[in-house]
């Protein structure tokens, strides 16, 4: 959802590290994005290739990284993946989880020159 | 566009805003804003930032020479804030006549500090060349590097500028100088050969490595929704310290959700005060309504967003002011996918459904559901006329949402509304009491009335993100880096091993310590190139932030614990 503000949040973010950096070229820039998180990975490469035309980090090379989606299981006492919000339980197969990680997206980090 | 949503060209209304300058900015806030230019050059000036609510800020830009430039910014903006300013200067550099010379400045600002920040650019290029009228044009540059040009440079700069970054880079100031002259100011060459001196160290990474272009990483680790949520943080704590009860009710156009709130304002009326905050792509029609049952309402219209955002909610708070110990009902725009990502500083979440919906809804939008505390199932009177399964419904909302409390509902004959009332007295009641509490240990009384504050300079967490540690007035720095060190995380750590904890879910990004070490060890890091980040404005909240973070989180699994233990669900 929303891949275009997305991506220009990431610019800011990419713009501000590597200026305040002496950067002249950002050269990558590897995204986490949890596989719970409310964004889709091609709309989101896709985004990052238009919003940062004429940026420091024109043509640079993106990087994402998928994490798993992260959740208590209640029942069994444990941190289980999940691929969907909805999902049961890979072990037990309650529903009675908690979602702990992989429901965000963050800028890990930059390659810059 | 909408910088949160990246819907078309926001022009985002929040009504009753006196203006002596109505501006709409990218970012789709509208502020107030006293702008005094006095200068002659071309001065392109675009400001994008979420403001403060109420506040009136000043430029003022004197401007004795050709180039002379001082910015006094005693505010707060919570967003990045880009000044383009493009100069056409009298800039002689006389190896060619009457040279004009578009010198473009791109500040990137990550303003999330109340300090002012006069910007006094030593501007060393103009020092520099005045020592040096050489015939080999051999001249030293800030950041150590000298080389040779054969040209001649009887420089008259009118160049006072005055702007001190404290930024490391390597060249003493985040300029980008598109000069006519040959004359490269990213300086990571060695010298000319045959100068005498052949200087390496003037790369960003200090050192050179054969073969290789000085080429590094920069850790980040910044959230892409860290700006909205540093402002709704900033609204719950706001909310917090003035007692107030915050709702966000969410749902589908047509759900009946304006209908559920006049009547709850209808029936809370002297019992509790409560106020609205509308959201609409347009119209106010719902403020309207709200207002005609006496409630104080504010109307925010989205033009094309689809959803609120704290930063929209920060100005209505400013706006709205809603009294101590109240009730304050957010309606989002109608809409079961985006309003769900985006925090607004609310205490819950309520997701309205009705039964004209579907029972299938809440697999349709899980994330909707998930980030709901309860869900009011309305128009319950219409029941006898559909093939409605109720039983299904709840199954499947406690399925996407295990501790999701479900309260039957009729706006129209007023059927379980006692239920929802009550649920709301329960809040407000908590809020009541954790004020009083507050109040009692003013641990951020500073807090107390920010976004109505004009002067930020006394907030101690401001001062301290700025981007420039050396400065004086960031006395409060050393702070942060307490929080960033071993007592937070030994909470953290414990905070797991507590016995009514005992089946807290931890968070993945938390039990990998590496990350933490990295945060936690930052601060003391001698490295210039790296230890301005850990202080700039972006990653010097990450720690306290998770930590309010895992406080709220723990909270929340603490009722929900609560609740599954002795599930209250009122039919």
């Amino acid at each position: 959802m929303h891949e275009m503000s997305l991506a220009e949040s990431v610019r800011e973010i990419v713009d501000e590290t590597a200026r305040a950096n002496g950067a002249v070229r950002v050269a990558a820039v590897r995204l986490e994005i949890g596989r719970l998180a409310q964004v889709e990975i091609d709309a989101m490469k896709f985004a990052f290739d238009v919003v940062m035309r004429g940026s420091l980090a024109d043509s640079a090379r993106l990087e994402i990284v998928e994490c798993d989606g992260a959740a208590w299981c209640m029942r069994c006492s444990q941190t289980v993946l999940i691929a969907r919000r909805g999902d049961a339980c890979p072990e037990c197969d309650s529903h009675q989880l908690q979602v702990t990680g992989g429901d965000r997206m963050r800028v890990m980090e930059i390659e810059i020159e | 566009m909408c910088m949160t949503c990246g819907c078309g060209n926001a022009e985002v209304h929040v009504e009753g805003a006196e203006h002596k300058h109505t501006h709409t900015h990218a970012d789709g806030t509208t502020h107030s804003h006293a702008h005094g230019h006095a200068h002659e050059p071309a001065h392109e000036h675009a400001h994008g930032h979420a403001q403060e609510p109420a506040r009136e800020h000043a430029h003022a830009y004197a401007q004795e020479s050709a180039h002379d430039h001082a910015h006094e910014h005693g505010h707060e903006h919570a967003l990045e804030h880009a000044h383009e300013h493009g100069h056409v200067l009298a800039h002689e550099h006389g190896h060619e006549p009457a040279q004009e010379h578009a010198h473009e400045h791109a500040h990137e600002h990550a303003h999330e500090h109340a300090h002012e920040h006069a910007h006094e650019h030593a501007h060393e290029h103009a020092r520099d060349h005045s020592q040096h009228p050489d015939a080999t044009g051999m001249h030293t540059h800030a950041d150590g590097t000298t080389h040779a040009r054969p040209h001649q440079h009887p420089h008259e700069h009118p160049h006072e500028h005055p702007h001190e970054h404290a930024h490391e880079h390597a060249h003493e100031h985040a300029h980008e100088h598109a000069h006519e002259h040959a004359h490269e100011h990213a300086h990571e060459h060695a010298q000319e050969p045959g100068a005498g001196a052949l200087h390496y160290g003037s790369g960003a990474a200090g050192t050179s490595a054969p073969g290789m272009t000085q080429a590094r990483l920069v850790l980040i680790e910044r959230d892409i929704l860290g700006k909205n949520d540093a402002i709704a943080r900033r609204n719950r704590a706001w909310l917090s310290c003035n007692g107030v009860f915050a709702l966000n009710l969410v749902s589908s156009p047509g759900s009946g959700k304006t209908t559920l709130l006049v009547r709850t304002i209808e029936h809370l009326a002297g019992k509790l005060p409560v106020a609205v905050i509308e959201g609409d792509q347009q119209t106010t029609f719902d403020a309207d309504r709200i207002r005609a049952t006496g409630a104080p309402a504010l109307q925010i219209n989205t033009g094309k967003g689809c959803h609120l955002d704290a930063a929209m909610v920060e100005t209505a708070l400013g706006r709205l002011a809603p009294a101590a110990d109240s009730v304050l009902m957010i309606e989002n725009v109608g809409n079961l996918v985006c309003p769900a990502g985006f925090d607004l500083g609310e205490a819950h979440k309520v997701v309205v459904l009705s039964v004209t919906e579907g029972e299938d809804k809440p697999l349709k939008y899980p994330d909707m559901f998930h980030a709901a505390s309860l869900m009011l199932l309305n128009k319950v009177d219409l029941l006898p006329h559909l093939s409605f399964d109720v039983e299904r419904c709840v199954a499947n909302a406690r399925r996407i949402n295990p501790g999701l409390e479900i309260v039957q509902v009729s706006a129209t004959t007023g059927a379980g509304m006692d239920a929802w009332l009550a649920w709301i007295e329960r809040g407000a009641g908590a809020a009541r009491r954790q004020r009083a509490a507050k109040a009692q240990t003013p641990q951020r009384a500073d807090l107390a009335a920010a976004p109505q504050r004009a002067d930020l300079a006394a907030a101690p967490q401001r001062a301290d993100l700025a981007a420039a540690p050396q400065r004086a007035d960031l006395a409060a720095a050393p702070q942060r880096a307490d929080l960033a060190t071993a007592p937070q995380r030994a909470d953290l750590a414990a905070a797991p091993q507590r016995a009514d904890l005992a089946s807290a879910p931890q968070r993945t990004e938390f039990a990998t310590a590496p990350q933490r070490t990295a945060l936690a060890a930052a601060p003391q890091r001698a490295d210039p190139a790296t230890a301005p980040q850990r202080a700039d404005p972006a990653t010097a909240p990450q720690a306290p932030d998770d930590v309010a973070e895992l406080q709220r989180r723990v909270a929340e699994l603490e009722a929900q614990l609560a609740r599954l233990v002795s599930p209250r669900v009122v039919h």
